[in-house]
């Protein structure tokens, strides 16, 4: 996906150097970082929320348990208010964190796995499996994709699941361009030749060797992935498309739209809850490519 | 002159080249896509009328030829393309391509402001930053730009019809004219202008934060080049250094992930013309998911891939034409 074309030229070109030391500085560095502790903080929290939504409000979030249109910050057993059906909107709230951050982690984690896979094989194989895989990637990243998502949603079942794989699915791209940069770049250095002299196999070199040094690249993409994975569920759910049987802040701002001109709360609170979230994973991607980037070092 | 008109022709010649693989691609994905929807469109249609009987059903799947084997509905899938013709929509009974046709200049129009909205503003933002690096307006900047990278666009559109049209009511809040006013010369100029503000702007926030990101990076790298410390020593002023060395120098990735960004565009637009009931593409696809006719919905996913193409192809002759040494590579 285009969206991280920015994001990805930030990446660090690859460190050089073993995980336990390099994880030592990065946790270092991320320690002494206000806005990372801000995102983490953030995060927590709402992964907490999410964690304890069946405790803090039981039952099912969409059902009717008081009067429509409750105000907010007016009666005290429904702090957020109710919407126009008298669901309570703090009980959807909460409970959309589940959905949303379950859809933004799996859809991120099976489009970097993907993209990973196919920008390893491309970047270490070269010759004519790279140009395959370049044209593959190429062809994915030339059809929008929030279009092509959208048709891959109306196709599959309505489920959460379906719809995190097709997110994950529409966004391997960025991963895959990325991944095969890192390995192009990485598989001509001495300790490649190393282990390839030393007669290590070729899914020794890329799983053991090569991978750990582009993890780094990897992470930060992944959790920038999260983000736009959220944002894309919203997008989805708010056109009604996402899975109905699961309450989720996209479809909560979707049905509060009506109600614009009288109760702007049923869309103005989960669309905060959604920038708070991405904004908070935006933070974290921000602190973890600071703390990754060696180049700032050199600075 | 003669040297530069070969060059162009050579990016030209060589951008269709690669554009041709990648259509053929996106040909056979829509293909795949649309046997893979569950159900045909003879299918939804008897649903609806609840009166079909086995015999209409097949009448109706002869007529768009749903009862072919694959390969000759792929062979008359490619045919009718090659003739600019994406078949007959089943639920608007017409030709897909007038639909999409009709409905596309709107969105181009949307996608143009946002982008030349975003670039002016992303590299005014970029540059301030730059200017001001580890001082408090790149600071502040910095959490702005890093707030539009992590607000929904339709969220935007909705706060922004919020404050701007139900309470200050100084915008029109959806379509793109007014209707039946019977505007014209400079007056519809102006109306359809205030109608475009609010989208555009939404459909923006985005991009500026993207492009604001990028001047920055790039200006900064750009500062450490010996010719703009030759340029500070001739004793030049600040702002000439800044605007005539280091940001336009900046300018040239950002004009290349501007290239790369109309795909994003045009899937913004979408949920942005729901928004706005803005009478493009994007509605017409959302339209088109709600009545299950994907015979429009592929059309489009079609010929946005095909604008996307041509942009690319675009983005590559301008590239071309400003700086010599680039010869005509598309993104790799």
């Amino acid at each position: 996906m285009a969206e991280h074309a920015g994001r990805a030229a930030a990446v660090p070109r690859g460190a050089r150097l073993r995980l336990s030391p390099r994880l030592r500085r990065t946790l270092g560095r991320l320690a002494v970082n206000p806005t990372a502790w801000l995102g983490f903080a953030i995060l927590g929290t709402v992964i907490g929320l999410a964690a304890f939504a069946p405790v803090l409000f039981p039952g099912d979030p969409l059902d009717m348990v008081a009067e429509p249109f409750v105000r907010p910050f007016v009666a005290l057993a429904h702090p957020l208010g109710t919407d126009s059906l008298g669901r309570d909107v703090a009980a959807g709230i909460v409970h959309g964190a589940r959905a949303s951050l379950l859809v933004g982690f799996v859809a991120a984690l099976v489009g970097t796995l993907v993209g990973t896979a196919i920008g390893a094989v491309a970047g270490y194989r070269g010759g004519l499996v790279d140009d395959l895989l370049v044209r593959l990637t190429e062809l994915f990243q030339t059809i929008p994709s929030f279009i092509f998502l959208v048709v891959l949603v109306a196709i599959v079942p309505p489920k959460a699941v379906w719809v995190a794989l097709a997110i994950g699915i529409v966004s391997w791209p960025t991963v895959a361009r990325l991944v095969r940069a890192e390995f192009r770049s990485l598989r001509r250095r001495d300790f490649v030749l190393a282990a390839r002299s030393v007669g290590h196999s070729a899914s020794h070199i890329v799983l053991r060797e090569i991978l750990p040094n582009a993890l780094p690249a990897i992470i930060v993409t992944g959790s920038v992935m999260v983000a736009s994975a959220i944002l894309l569920e919203s997008a989805l759910s708010f056109l009604g498309m996402g899975d109905p049987d699961v309450v989720s802040w996209g479809a909560m701002i979707g049905s509060g739209r009506e109600q614009l001109r009288t109760a702007w709360y049923l869309t103005a609170l989960p669309g905060a809850a959604i920038v708070v979230t991405v904004l908070a994973l935006n933070l974290v991607g921000d602190a973890l490519n600071d703390a990754l980037n060696p180049r700032l070092e050199d600075r | 002159m003669l040297g530069t008109l070969n060059r162009l022709l050579w990016t030209l010649v060589r951008g269709v080249l690669r554009a041709v693989p990648t259509l053929v691609g996106v040909v056979v994905v829509s293909f795949l896509l649309m046997q893979a929807a569950p159900g045909d469109a003879a299918d939804v249609m008897a649903g609806e009328s609840g009166t079909s009987t086995v015999e209409t059903m097949a009448i109706l799947r002869a007529r768009f030829g749903l009862d072919q084997p694959v390969l000759t509905q792929f062979v008359g899938f490619v045919a009718n393309l090659a003739h600019f013709s994406l078949g007959r929509s089943p639920r608007w009974d017409v030709p897909v391509a007038d639909l999409i046709l009709a409905r596309l200049p709107d969105t181009l129009l949307l996608m143009g402001s946002a982008l030349g909205f975003a670039v002016v503003l992303g590299i005014g933002l970029g540059a301030v930053m730059a200017s001001f690096v580890n001082r408090w307006p790149d600071r502040i900047l910095s959490v702005v730009t890093l707030l539009f990278y992590s607000v929904p666009g339709f969220w935007t559109g909705l706060m922004a019809i919020l404050i701007f049209s139900v309470g200050l009511g100084l915008l029109p809040s959806g379509g793109s004219q007014t209707i039946a006013a019977g505007l014209t010369g400079w007056d519809r100029v102006w109306d359809v202008a205030a109608h475009l503000v609010l989208p555009a702007a939404a459909l923006s926030t985005f991009f500026v934060a993207v492009y604001a990101r990028l001047t920055r990076a790039a200006m900064l790298e750009v500062q450490g080049q010996d010719y703009v410390r030759t340029a500070t020593a001739k004793g030049l002023h600040p702002i000439v250094v800044a605007t005539r060395h280091v940001l336009r120098n900046a300018l040239v990735p950002v004009t290349t992930v501007a290239g790369l960004h109309v795909g994003s565009l045009l899937g913004g637009a979408m949920v942005i013309e729901t928004v706005f009931s803005w009478p493009g593409l994007g509605r017409l696809a959302f339209e088109a998911v709600m009545k299950r006719d994907f015979s429009v919905l592929l059309g489009i996913l079609v010929v946005s891939s095909v604008v996307v193409v041509v942009v690319d192809v675009l983005v590559d002759l301008l590239h071309a034409a400003l700086d010599p040494r680039i010869e005509g590579h598309g993104h790799g």
